[in-house]
């Protein structure tokens, strides 16, 4: 009886919802649900590959690569140059520290370090740099998302490294390195050609999961985002809750092709991409 | 010379956030250009404390919802992991664990409205819980999945053939090697959940004021300091989770 209850349950608490707020969503985009439904219709649709939508999504998209790809760099390089003082128990530590941060504090954080009345613009105020807010350059909910950018890393960067920091040992990466010195590799050769693709091997998947998780970012660039383009969920809730009832079927429709491109993604990701590492 | 510079560099980064929250946290009439030379206080912490300002509710709130969250994903997902490993073959139950996991909170949020609205869960404490456990139920087996090898399978059949229930199984097989993994799934989701923002203001409906809500209110609201004291009140458990946690993985304590 058990074998079967749980499975079931599984169904009825992950699957069902899920199953069903994507099928209500998609036919309220298509005119099958909702008070002001006109019946079927594609509109709402086509629509999304015409305006905002395309522009909120490779501006996410942009901003999650940029992000990773920031977080990454500074992770691999303090991996190649930093790692032995790591193991000083006090730095260890400190690297846990930005974990503890929830995104809408660490959102705060940054509009209040780098925002025109922020710390920085009042330090550079109090030596004598700049006279006023206006002179001070925009970091945070500028058109291109340097805020966002920066929390992103204040997030990513130190889960990476801990990433790197355990592949590094757990694939005996130091050990390889001593082999390739006695074979007579240089160092570049030994770091791009022998580590990097070890590490990246393993990063990927986690890799891939941030960028979808940064693409999809909600709490960070409702503080530091600007007003258009904007991050996905942030135009999604925008075009919910504004007080044109016409948008509502087009966020619904935004929902349902964001929601299958994360979906699309991960399958791939641990179906195809899992199968094919296994061969 | 210039490693140590790096060093200094990047445990400042990461420590300058905590200074900047309890500066604030501490700070009134902050006006621009003044850096230090404004008034000091400590009103905003007794306001906390007197619950005034309403954040000391909200983390009682923030705490109830959370612990629920985490003590119901941990348990169900530990015995749902459990025999969605044993009693099916398609790795296509482990993926589509991940679906409500990677789509976005806020977004999930938004699709799942309706359903909310019907059921008369928007704007409760209730409906909050449910909507945040889609999220960390799934993570929970994601978690667990891996757990379930040959050898955990072996030690239950060596418990069954001795006699053992199924209560004996959890007791003397699965439990002593599951503890850590249980104690680090709790974790977790007591965190996704203490960190939640987006699918808790929108199914909440604003209602159901968590500390996480209650910074964005107080930033809305241009209040730099109360924000930063929900700041402050909100990373205290992830840093306590955060001592205990490592304590129990680098002691290596429990065994996984």
């Amino acid at each position: 009886m058990a074998k079967k209850l749980l499975p079931a349950l599984f169904i009825l608490f992950c699957l069902v919802p899920l199953g069903l707020s994507l099928g209500y969503s998609f036919l309220y985009s298509i005119g099958g649900a909702g008070l002001l439904s006109s019946g079927f219709t594609l509109q709402n649709w086509l629509e999304l590959f015409q305006g905002e939508f395309l522009q909120s999504i490779l501006y996410s998209l942009w901003i999650a690569l940029v992000s990773a790809g920031l977080a990454l760099g500074l992770a691999l390089t303090f991996l190649f140059t930093l790692r032995q003082q790591m193991n000083q128990p006090g730095i260890y530590r400190v690297l846990f520290l930005p974990l503890t941060i929830p995104p809408i504090v660490v959102a705060f954080v940054i509009f209040q370090l780098y925002s025109g009345s922020g710390i920085l613009s009042r330090v550079l105020n109090q030596t004598g740099l700049i006279n006023s807010t206006q002179q001070f350059p925009a970091l945070v909910q500028d058109p291109y998302g340097i805020g966002i950018v920066l929390a992103h890393v204040f997030i990513a960067f130190p889960f990476f490294f801990l990433v790197l920091l355990n592949l590094y040992q757990h694939e005996k990466l130091g050990e390889l390195e001593r082999v390739a010195v006695s074979l007579g590799a240089d160092k570049n050769t030994i770091r791009f050609r022998v580590q990097l693709p070890i590490l990246m091997k393993g990063l990927f998947p986690i890799l891939i999961l941030y960028i979808i998780f940064f693409m999809g970012a909600y709490d960070i660039p409702l503080l530091l985002g600007q007003s258009s383009p904007q991050m996905i969920s942030v135009l999604i809730l925008e075009k919910l809750q504004r007080f044109n009832l016409g948008d509502i079927p087009v966020a619904y429709s935004m929902a349902v092709l964001y929601a299958l491109i994360c979906i699309v993604t991960v399958s791939y990701l641990l179906l195809i991409y899992r199968k094919k590492e296994a061969v | 010379m210039t490693k140590r510079i790096a060093l200094t560099v990047l445990a400042l980064s990461f420590l300058i956030p905590f200074g900047v929250l309890i500066y604030l946290s501490v700070s009134t009439q902050w006006y621009y250009p003044s850096l230090i030379s404004h008034p000091f206080t400590l009103s905003n912490w007794q306001s906390f404390l007197d619950g005034q300002s309403g954040v000391f509710k909200s983390t009682g709130l923030s705490l109830f919802i959370s612990l629920m969250v985490s003590t119901i994903a941990t348990s169900s997902g530990f015995f749902i992991s459990r025999s969605l490993v044993y009693h099916t073959k398609s790795r296509w139950w482990l993926v589509s664990a991940y679906f409500p996991y990677v789509i976005a909170p806020v977004v999930l949020a938004v699709m799942l409205n309706f359903y909310f609205l019907q059921l008369g869960l928007s704007g409760t404490v209730f409906g909050v819980m449910a909507a945040q456990l889609l999220i960390t139920l799934p993570y929970a087996i994601i978690l667990f999945y891996g757990f379930w090898n040959r050898n955990v399978r072996n030690l239950e059949n060596l418990v069954g053939t001795l006699g053992g229930s199924f209560t004996d199984k959890v007791r003397h097989a699965i439990f002593p090697l599951a503890k850590g993994l249980l104690v680090v799934c709790f974790f977790q989701c007591f965190l996704i959940s203490w960190f939640e923002y987006g699918l808790t203001q929108f199914i909440g409906t604003g209602k159901v004021e968590t500390l996480t809500i209650m910074v964005y209110r107080f930033v809305a609201e241009s209040n730099p300091y109360l924000a930063a004291l929900a700041g402050t009140v909100l990373i205290i458990p992830p840093i306590m989770l955060l001592i205990v946690n490592r304590k129990i993985i680098f002691k290596k304590e429990w065994s996984f």
